[in-house]
């Protein structure tokens, strides 16, 4: 039975937002900045973990093969489910999704599957007959704010990680080879996709990247962006209480492209470490990288949101 | 994007419009006696019935949600099984039903003058009767107006709209074959007086640099709507100004 939620006190309220007002944040954080990111990859493929601050999610793809959909027989598929179970936080049901499950699953999907992130012809196995459908499961362990980028890496970095076994089709029939027999194959991934959400404060004057649990609850509205190294925009979300122009919109996507770049980087180095990790027969080794993120200096941002009409330069320290 | 055309070389899209062009818009409000405001919508082929109940007193499975300063909005979205191509039988509860009827929903929270009705809850049900793309759009045009039909206090007219790149050219109010067609499309809700953008959501890839353009037409599409929609409210109280005054 999930526990209600316990309303934030007026005091709060006020000491989170009149800060916003001063360009600072009750942890320290500079506006721009995301919490520590934290990636612990599994002993099986696809097994990821990853933390940003202490808001944790865990993500598995596991595999199976399936009939494919009659209107489109040569492609796999790829599902997408997201589980809040109650050991995140106690107002969590298990039971329903309830409105931020879906908000999560439906933006996953949208940025993961809607904009072809994944090569899913490449799991056909025999056209109309046999294709391979790729699940990925997100657990949600704990939360503290922001579980959607958390999720959107863990998925991400899941993905790239995890080997389908090898296959020969001979006629009618598959042979499926154990991990003994042939080495297993990666999945295709043509870009990497990483959601950056952003809480509005102050009738949409102030921005604040990477909101935690007590900014959620204070902000007036949010805008998520979806954005890969390509600097293609893959999804787009503004909701709650948010007036924004398009000038906000256009400098908020600068910010999640270049946070975009750099969890992208950091999600090869992940990767590649593990390689020689396990080629080294480590096999006990767990990888698991802190990553302090670089703060990100945009000295038109500090300034305020709404000044944005002179073009604007920014530094990376 | 490969195979079917978008846009012909004469510049023409599927159906005959030119890009900038919205498909033919017929409204009618107060199309319910028992609902406190009513309106039905036709964006093309996309057609939406949409009723308010409210604000009334918060309803049993709400009861813990009633907030001392502002009331609670309810939506429920809803798409008959005979609405697409092909007949498709849609359960209650379905995720996709949820998350759009939870977007609807944080669009108006944004828009009505929740703070004027505390403890009180306002429902919003919207049905689609046929599907023929920019279901979201035409359920906020709906809802828009069946809330003017109520009564309801809100900041400004709430009016959508959606867009496309194809080829370099923007296509405004996008239709159920644009849309698989597997463009990248642009959703926004707008206040137009005030010139804000209230929701906006974005589906299928698109290049930072192309953002820009797709947004401002999305904006003038909303700005095309926002007179369409005018114009029907003000026939409205004109021709139920002259029923009281003629009987």
């Amino acid at each position: 039975m999930p526990l209600r939620e316990p309303t934030l006190s007026n005091l709060e309220n006020n000491f989170i937002v009149n800060a916003v007002c001063d360009n600072r944040r009750y942890d320290g954080r500079r506006i721009t900045d995301a919490r520590d990111t934290q990636i612990t990859l599994g002993l099986d493929y696809g097994c990821c973990t990853v933390s940003l601050g202490e808001t944790k999610v865990m993500a598995q793809v596991a595999v199976e093969m399936e009939r494919p959909k009659e209107s489109r027989p040569s492609e796999g598929s790829l599902h997408i489910h997201v589980e809040m179970s109650t050991l995140a936080s106690g107002n969590f049901d298990a039971s329903k999704p309830g409105e931020l499950g879906i908000e999560i699953q439906r933006i996953l999907e949208r940025s993961i599957i809607l904009s072809r992130c994944l090569d899913l012809e490449e799991l056909c196995i025999r056209v109309g007959e046999r294709s391979w459908a790729v699940h990925l499961y997100i657990h949600v362990l704990c939360y503290d704010g922001n579980i959607l980028d958390c999720a959107s890496i863990a998925a991400i970095t899941s993905l790239k990680h995890f080997r389908r076994p090898d296959i020969t089709v001979e006629g009618k029939t598959v042979l499926v080879h154990s991990i003994e027999e042939r080495n297993p194959l990666p999945l295709t991934m043509h870009h990497m996709p990483f959601c950056t959400t952003m809480a509005f404060f102050k009738d949409s004057k102030q921005l604040l990247v990477d909101p935690t649990r007590i900014e959620e609850k204070v902000m007036d509205g949010k805008l998520i962006i979806s954005i890969n190294n390509h600097k293609e925009v893959c999804c787009m979300q503004i909701c709650g209480q948010v007036h924004i122009s398009k000038p906000q919109i256009l400098h908020s996507t600068d910010v999640a492209y270049l946070k975009s770049k750099e969890l992208s980087e950091f999600v090869k180095n992940v990767l590649t470490d593990d390689l020689k990790y396990k080629q080294n027969g480590e096999k006990e080794q767990q990888v698991s990288l802190l990553c302090k993120r670089k703060k990100i200096r945009m000295k038109t941002i500090c300034v305020s949101f709404t000044t944005l009409l002179q073009k604007e330069h920014y530094t990376h320290t | 994007m490969a195979g079917l055309e978008l846009i012909s070389d004469q510049g023409y899209r599927i159906d005959g419009r030119k890009p900038t062009e919205l498909r033919q818009i017929r409204c009618r409000l107060g199309v319910f006696t028992q609902a406190d405001g009513s309106s039905y919508v036709e964006q093309g082929n996309t057609k939406v019935l949409a009723s308010i109940y409210g604000p009334h007193e918060p309803s049993s499975n709400m009861r813990s949600k009633i907030s001392h300063d502002k009331c609670i909005i309810n939506c429920e979205y809803s798409q008959a099984s005979f609405s697409s191509a092909e007949r498709k039988h849609r359960p209650r509860g379905d995720r996709k039903s949820l998350d759009m009827a939870a977007h609807i929903k944080q669009t108006f929270e944004s828009c009505i003058h929740t703070t004027l009705y505390p403890r009180s809850q306002i429902d919003i049900f919207l049905q689609i009767l046929q599907s023929d793309g920019s279901n979201y759009c035409a359920c906020v045009n709906a809802a828009t107006l069946a809330i003017v039909d109520a009564g309801i206090a809100m900041k400004d007219y709430v009016c959508a709209c959606s867009a496309s790149l194809a080829k370099g050219t923007t296509l405004v109010d996008i239709n159920h074959v644009e849309e698989s067609a597997g463009c990248a499309e642009l959703s926004a809700a707008v206040m137009p007086k005030l010139n804000k953008i209230v929701y906006s959501e974005l589906n299928g890839r698109l290049h930072e640099d192309e953002i820009g353009k797709v947004l401002d037409s999305v904006v003038l599409g909303c700005n095309d709507m926002f007179a369409v929609m005018e114009r029907t409210v003000r026939e409205h109280v004109e021709e139920t100004v002259s029923n009281f005054t003629h009987s």
